[in-house]
């Protein structure tokens, strides 16, 4: 054998490994449909109007009711709807309601549905779909404990809902709106049809899923049959029509290829726009990047089942006086932020005189506190969730420097920040807040002592959200969240930063794309031209 | 034969090992699954009911072992998240990123080892000077960087091939180059560099050899004693380096994929460590490893062509 021969078969060998790549064809072909990735930069004349969509996570899942993952409702709450969701203005609005009435004593909400509203699958939406979704919700969801005063769901009529409390209850209109793991219609049975859980989401919305092909796109297509619903568009709720034909929501992971594909033009909206993108394209005169600030504001959350600051109010409010919100506006997102002091946003109607008032940034009053404080030097741990909140962490532990206290960054992925926010194995936790509907979202679940994972127990906070949490009276609710943020700025169990921006660009054959304080993709009333 | 077989049952104890490895780590690595699938805003009793249902609760060993044994019956389980079949998810994805590895390996063996060999014959000459230089910019460069720098070059500014938008090589093989030539080159240029260097170094402790004295002595032509005397000898280290390269480009190939928005098997296994989705994490590394293994079982063979003292030894 000569030598040349034998190094023939070596490339031989070589071949044969791409070959055997080749081969798989035959075996491993499951992918249902087409995967060709359309043609870029839009569709032709003839063909279907297809709207793309950058995204920057790949979804988790597509059963709603059971994530509380913001990338799984991006694109999903276009396809299923809520029956009482979010308006622009961050207040419940009917969807699928026509509208509701509490009874005199405030134990019962009676919710008259829309008629002739057609899911997807082609039946009509009637009151056990409502009832079915709502139960699944309320014992089987994450958010089970929003809906502990539900006692029983009713059905008296095909198109009427009764909701019995056990007490009045001023945050249930919220919790039917709040879009974390949201209460969405889908037709009853359809989890156990598809064998316990939904992995082919069955809604009423102006688009219809079709298929989910993870890391390469999420497919929508209009649902012709689609019920109009005539009242105005706001948030969630009112006329939203399906103006393309199909949308495909595209998972691209590094900022800076999305924002490639967005001037190229191989997509129509991109989110998440990084900070030097949107400064890279701003001169761009094919596409628009629109920076809205964001009703989502990173928080500062105290360990209260370790670390040194659980027994010590001082130390807590030297933490509080030494945060310096201007310098995290600049430093995180670029001077685009807003800063924020109260415990509910800008967004909210809660958002009163007591939230508006600003905590100054004084280290001076910082210092001294530390030095009242049993603060006795040693190194505290910053934790956080990862993502802007790191960043955060990150600029504040340089802050904390400069106040006297010393401290650390930790090291953590999504999932074991997560565990470390559950079990309260924390000093200090730098995260944020997205948008809820109700003020008790914001204060309640994390910091009342029967459910606060950081372990807070303090009486006067319980009592007060007990009571502010039955009050229906708007005035009189609205004082009580004034007390309780007074509280909150004293004993300091938690602390508003800074709101992060809504960054969306979308090119400029996109006509009626609205980049909303609450984040979201709606692609309805959108369309695009060629 | 009998060397073949060895290698083949060598593999049992290294997957059984590799299986029980990732098993620990995702274990010991803080969250879990219901943690994750609930999120923050979970109450401790939701997440403390879905680690039930999980079947989360039971001690370690009895889930290996219940794991363990229905892999070796062929059932790796479902994903947590997608509720299908892992081997399916792990099976749709490997073309994917075999392909990516393998077209990288030829662009790193194509470009690096001409390279290499032209080097090291014009030793400090100015093509010599030029090529190291280069090489060590390919080894200096962060792959992912590289991948930024082709994106803007030939997707951007000349726009020749697409950013989004993906076919897969077991549906139209062809038509799913396009999507290849960008992170091949990116993943297979830098190790271009080290691979060049590598036969540079090697090609001169050759020319030095004896035997490579007489051949010049015999008056053989210049192009018989560099390929055939020279390069034949000096590619037994180069050999197994393409094949432990391999493994670099599987874990380099995770980052392609992430750049160029590639569905491989990379991308599925970062997915599902951060979502702790374990079975499929389990299921996935266990096909890679097993691909890196068959490869260096295939590096070995090669090595008893080359060098008939393995294969009689």
């Amino acid at each position: 054998m000569t030598k040349r021969f034998r190094a023939a078969r070596f490339l031989s060998l070589l071949l044969a490994m791409v070959l055997l790549v080749a081969c798989s064809s035959g075996t491993t072909d499951q992918q249902p449909g087409d995967t060709t990735g359309t043609d870029p930069g839009g569709s032709s004349p003839s063909g279907p109007k297809v709207l793309r969509v950058a995204t920057n996570v790949d979804i988790a899942s597509v059963d709603l009711h059971m994530t509380t993952n913001y990338n799984d409702r991006l694109p999903l709450l276009n396809v299923l709807d809520f029956l009482i969701g979010l308006n622009d203005a961050g207040a419940p609005a009917p969807v699928l309601a026509e509208d509701w009435v509490w009874s005199d004593d405030d134990l019962t909400l009676t919710i008259n549905l829309r008629q002739g509203v057609k899911f997807h699958n082609g039946q009509e939406m009637t009151s056990a779909d409502v009832k079915y979704s709502l139960d699944r919700v309320r014992t089987e969801g994450p958010r089970a404990s929003e809906f502990a005063v539900v006692q029983d769901i009713t059905a008296p009529d095909p198109y009427t809902v009764e909701l019995h409390l056990s007490e009045p209850s001023a945050a249930l209109l919220g919790a039917l709106a709040n879009p974390i793991a949201p209460a969405v219609i889908v037709p009853e049975g359809e989890a156990e049809r598809q064998g316990g859980q939904i992995t082919k989401p069955v809604g009423t919305g102006p688009f219809k899923f079709v298929e989910w092909l993870p890391d390469q796109h999420l497919k929508l297509a209009k649902f012709e049959d689609y019920t109009v619903d005539e009242r105005p568009a706001s948030g969630f709720a009112g006329k939203r029509l399906a103006l393309v034909d199909e949308v495909m929501f595209i998972p691209i992971k590094e900022a800076s290829v999305r924002a490639d594909a967005l001037a190229k033009g191989e997509v129509h909206i991109a989110d998440e726009i990084a900070y030097q993108d949107y400064l890279r394209l701003q001169d761009n005169d094919n596409v628009t990047i629109e920076v809205v600030p964001s009703a989502t504001f990173g928080d500062v959350r105290i360990g209260f089942k370790q670390g040194p600051f659980a027994n010590d109010k001082k130390l807590r409010q030297a933490l509080l006086y030494g945060t310096n919100r201007e310098e995290l506006v600049e430093a995180v997102t670029w001077g685009l932020g807003e800063v924020a002091y109260g415990g509910v946003p800008f967004f909210s109607e809660f958002f009163g005189p007591v939230h508006q008032e600003p905590v100054p940034y004084d280290p001076d009053k910082a210092r001294q506190l530390v030095a009242e404080s049993s603060y006795d030097g040693r190194e505290i741990v910053l934790s956080y969730t990862p993502g802007v909140w790191q960043e955060m962490a990150v600029i504040m532990q340089a802050q904390l420097a400069e106040i006297g206290i010393n401290a650390r960054v930790d090291n953590l992925d999504a999932g074991s920040s997560l565990q470390t926010w559950n079990t309260g194995a924390f000093d200090v936790f730098v995260t944020g807040l997205s948008l809820r509907p109700d003020p008790m979202n914001y204060y309640m679940p994390f910091w009342h002592s029967n459910s606060s994972p950081a372990g807070y127990n303090n009486p006067e906070y319980d009592r007060l959200n007990e009571e502010a949490a039955r009050t229906t009276d708007l005035t009189q609710r609205k004082a009580l969240y004034g007390e309780i943020e007074k509280l909150l700025r004293d004993d300091v169990p938690w602390y508003p930063l800074i709101h992060v921006t809504q960054t969306q660009g979308y090119s400029n054959a996109v006509e009626g794309y609205e980049v909303w304080s609450a984040g979201y993709c709606r692609v309805w009333n959108v369309t695009v031209n060629n | 034969m009998a060397h073949f077989g060895r290698r083949i049952l060598a593999l049992v104890p290294v997957l059984l090992s590799i299986s029980f490895l990732t098993f620990t780590l995702m274990a010991l690595i803080p969250g879990d699954p219901a943690v994750v699938m609930l999120g923050a805003d979970a109450t401790p009793d939701a997440i403390e009911a879905l680690r039930e249902t999980l079947g989360l609760n039971k001690p370690f060993p009895l889930r290996y072992l219940w794991w363990l044994g229905n892999a070796l019956k062929g059932d790796l389980g479902l994903s947590l998240y997608q509720h299908e079949p892992v081997a399916e998810l792990v099976a749709q994805r490997i073309p994917t990123t075999l392909l990516l590895c393998v077209l990288a390996t030829i662009v790193s063996i194509v470009v690096g080892i001409p390279t290499g060999v032209l080097s090291a014959v014009r030793r400090n000459k100015t093509s010599d000077h030029v090529i190291r230089l280069l090489s060590l910019v390919g080894l200096a460069m962060p792959n992912f960087w590289a991948g930024l720098l082709l994106t803007m070059a030939f997707s951007v500014m000349l726009p020749i091939f697409p950013i989004t938008g993906f076919v897969s090589p077991q549906q139209d093989f062809v038509g799913s180059l396009k999507f290849f030539v960008l992170p091949s080159l990116a993943l297979g240029l830098t190790l271009a560099g080290f691979l060049s260097r590598l036969t540079r170094s090697s090609m001169l402790d050759v020319l030095q050899q004896d035997y490579t004295r007489t051949a010049w002595a015999k008056g053989l032509k210049h192009r018989t004693i560099v390929y055939r005397h020279a390069l034949r000898n000096a590619l037994m280290p180069l050999v197994t380096v393409i094949g432990l390269n391999f493994g670099v480009l599987l874990g380099g190939s995770v980052v392609m994929e992430t750049v160029f928005n590639l569905p491989g098997v990379g991308r599925l296994i970062v997915h599902s460590i951060s979502q702790r989705d374990f079975p499929l994490v389990q299921g996935s590394i266990l096909y890679v490893a097993l691909f890196y293994a068959i490869v260096n079982v295939a590096v070995d063979l090669v090595y008893g062509y080359l060098d008939p003292r393995v294969r009689f030894g």
